[in-house]
């Protein structure tokens, strides 16, 4: 019998070697060169000439304002004999398209149907390893990226309860209208009810060459996002590249193995700071130490969380403070700007709850305080509670004020009806999502949809469902703990944490529940 | 007992079978490197029973023609002349001798299963033959599949992705990419 086992044991070893990697490869014009940096990690990027010759770049900024990308690279001539390596600096004009490229896998032909039926099995798998770390938290929303519906936004990720409904901006930073009709598609990809009770796009005029970025208290600015050297040094050591741009490559350090709410500092500094009013752009996500703590939460209340999530509606805003008590502690990304030998100024705050979608936030400085053209700034934040894909600087404009659309239909994913016409009100009759859920928002964006900004305004709560798992965990000491001592309960949980810290994150994404349009 | 499984294993071994895949092809990552165009399996459209076939370096797609190295020469052909094209792009994880190794190699481990055999054999057969019939398919079938995927997508994965570069002197573009057994395999 121990052979029938080790026949089976190779049978499947045999199926499972038929996943396959393969090279995605995505092409875009110069006007589109920005569209492949948030694509995805790419090893390089090529830069095809007009002429057929070909420049790899193994580094690489793109400098829009004026026209060109430089980088450190190779060329190679139209038979692709190497004729050179080294610095470059290409003018966009002698570009005919840039290509950059993703290895991934899949399951191959073999093997699909059997990884098929143990998909289920395999996230079984993964959440009973990690209950804490199963992909959860708010609707989150995907827009055309100009080669993919790909995910822009996850919407009032704090909401967890009715009490805690809250508004949502989030930015659809890389989305590309293909004309008036755009759609947002808001999946439900976790194991909670989603309540939607409004969904509107906010469509901010924006000058040519200049986007329009909001704070986190929802003030749109006209940007001009600069292009500026940085150097940038976390407690790790130098982390300038992965900072310096907008790639999906993430600065994130470890929690601390005694006390959850430690901080940590990030020290920037920026050549060549122009003058006049500037914001500082910071593009990040939190890690998943959230959901870790709000999962820990539910399987402390255990039976009872329905009843503790009640109070917060019958007690209302007292308790809704009391329950806010870790995610105050834990606080969002602190821009400080030295001040000579002042020390440090406060200048504002920027981050916002989620671990699924990076969003862009803006913060304005106060003044100048650049000297000599060189400006110093610290991030100060909660250590290992934030990824940081980029840290930038911009020249600030006017605000500018938002024209709010509402969805012009609704249609179920997979079908063609639309389930509600534009008088329905999302208000009164709000959309729900189970597991798996996903639909389709058309909206009508005014004329010249490509000279305004998008953002997604999205209002609601979520109900996270009750794991079985989390049961055995009921404990109301801890609860109240959670609630009256908050200092404590993040110290209490930290080494908790840090045992699932290190696989979290690949854990959290392979339990995502994902059904694709 | 083990003259059955023998006889069951000649039955369910896939039979004579050829598909297109090149003899070396790059790893994924390698692949996503290179500056060379992937390898082009052409079937044109005929009235013949054996479809014509051209094989080679993909160097572009223009509007209404295909650009590729036919040997050491650079044919284009019209798109609307062609039947089928298989893009090879990258290393498959098994080939197809591998499939067969490995259902030869799983099949007459049963032969030690006594009279577990009797359920171990035929879940290696069905299960084997099938898996080794699907390899051959999917090796066959190549990265990109024209009609399935659009010629702007093959079109991706050729040396000019931009189309033949304007003022181009086609004599001057030389084949990089040829079909070469497997390295340490090639005699010297």
């Amino acid at each position: 019998m121990k052979a029938t086992l080790v026949s089976l044991v190779i049978a499947g070893v045999a199926v499972s070697g038929c996943t396959r990697s393969y090279v995605e490869r995505r092409i875009a014009d110069v006007s589109a060169a920005q569209s492949l940096i948030r694509w995805g990690p790419s090893a390089s990027l090529k830069a095809h000439m007009k002429d057929g010759q070909v420049c790899v770049f193994s580094s690489w900024e793109f400098h829009d304002s004026a026209r060109a990308v430089s980088g450190k690279g190779s060329f190679y001539n139209i038979n692709r004999d190497s004729i050179g390596s080294g610095l470059f600096t290409l003018s966009y004009d002698s570009i005919a398209l840039f290509e950059s490229n993703v290895v991934s896998s899949r399951a191959g032909a073999a093997g699909g149907l059997i990884l098929l039926s143990g998909a289920s099995a395999v996230l079984s798998i993964y959440c009973l390893s990690n209950p804490k770390a199963c992909f959860g938290s708010c609707p989150t929303f995907y827009a055309w990226d100009g080669h993919a519906m790909s995910l822009q936004a996850e919407g009032f990720s704090s909401s967890i309860a009715p009490a805690l409904e809250r508004t949502d901006v989030d930015q659809l930073f890389t989305a590309v209208p293909r004309g008036r009709e755009f759609q947002v598609l808001v999946k439900n990809e976790a194991l909670e009810t989603q309540v939607i009770r409004a969904a509107h796009i906010l469509a901010v005029p924006r000058p040519p060459g200049r986007r329009v970025l909001s704070t986190s208290d929802g003030v749109f600015f006209e940007a001009e996002l600069l292009n500026l050297p940085l150097a940038a040094r976390a407690a790790t050591g130098d982390v300038s590249q992965v900072l310096r741009t907008f790639d999906g490559r993430e600065y994130f350090s470890a929690a601390d193995s005694m006390d959850l709410a430690a901080r940590e500092e990030v020290d920037i500094e920026f050549q060549d700071a122009p003058p006049g009013r500037l914001g500082v752009v910071i593009a990040c996500r939190q890690t998943l130490m959230t959901t870790y703590l709000l999962y820990q939460g539910l399987a402390y209340m255990g039976r009872s969380a329905g009843h503790w999530l009640a109070e917060l509606d019958r007690k209302g805003e007292k308790a809704c403070e009391m329950a806010g008590g870790c995610g105050r502690l834990l606080g969002q990304i602190d821009v400080l700007a030295a001040q000579g030998t002042a020390g440090w100024s406060v200048e504002g705050s920027a981050g916002e709850t989620g671990p699924i979608a990076e969003q862009v936030s803006l913060v304005p400085l106060s003044g100048d305080h650049s000297r000599d053209g060189v400006l110093r700034l610290r991030l100060r934040m909660t250590k290992g509670f934030w990824r940081i894909d980029h840290v930038g600087l911009a020249r600030l404009g006017p605000r500018a004020v938002p024209v709010r659309l509402d969805p012009m239909s609704i249609v179920p994913l997979g079908t063609s009806e639309p389930m509600r016409d534009s008088s329905w009100e999302l208000e009164k009759r709000p959309l729900v999502l189970l597991p798996g859920d996903a639909y389709t928002l058309n909206y009508r964006l005014p004329e010249d949809p490509g000279r305004y900004e998008l953002f997604m305004e999205s209002r609601g709560y979520y109900l996270e469902w009750i794991r079985n798992e989390w049961l055995a965990e009921e404990n109301p000491a801890m609860v109240a703990q959670m609630l009256s001592d908050p200092e404590k309960f993040l110290r209490t949980m930290a080494p908790g944490f840090k045992r699932a810290e290190p696989t979290m994150e690949k854990t959290f994404w392979s339990s995502r529940i994902e059904r694709t349009p | 007992m083990k003259y059955v499984a023998l006889a069951a294993l000649l039955l369910f071994l896939p039979g004579c079978y050829t598909v297109d895949l090149p003899r070396r092809l790059p790893e994924a990552k390698q692949a996503a490197d290179l500056t060379t165009g992937a390898w082009l399996v052409v079937y044109q459209k005929t009235s013949e029973k054996k479809a014509p076939k051209f094989e080679g370096e993909l160097i572009a797609v223009e509007s209404d023609s295909v650009f590729f190295f036919s040997g050491t020469e650079l044919k284009g052909i019209r798109k609307d002349s062609v039947a089928t094209a298989k893009l090879f792009v990258t290393e498959p994880p098994i080939r197809p001798g591998t499939a067969d190794a490995w259902m030869v190699f799983g099949t007459l481990s049963t032969l030690s299963h006594g009279w577990a055999l009797i359920l171990s054999l035929p879940v290696w057969l069905i299960g084997g033959s099938i898996g080794a019939a699907a390899i051959y398919s999917a090796d066959d079938r190549g990265d990109l599949l024209y009609p399935e995927d659009s010629w702007s997508e093959l079109g991706k994965f050729a040396r000019f992705p931009q189309g033949l570069p304007r003022g181009l002197d086609r004599t001057r573009l030389e084949v990089r990419v040829r079909d070469l057994p497997p390295e340490g395999t090639r005699k010297k």
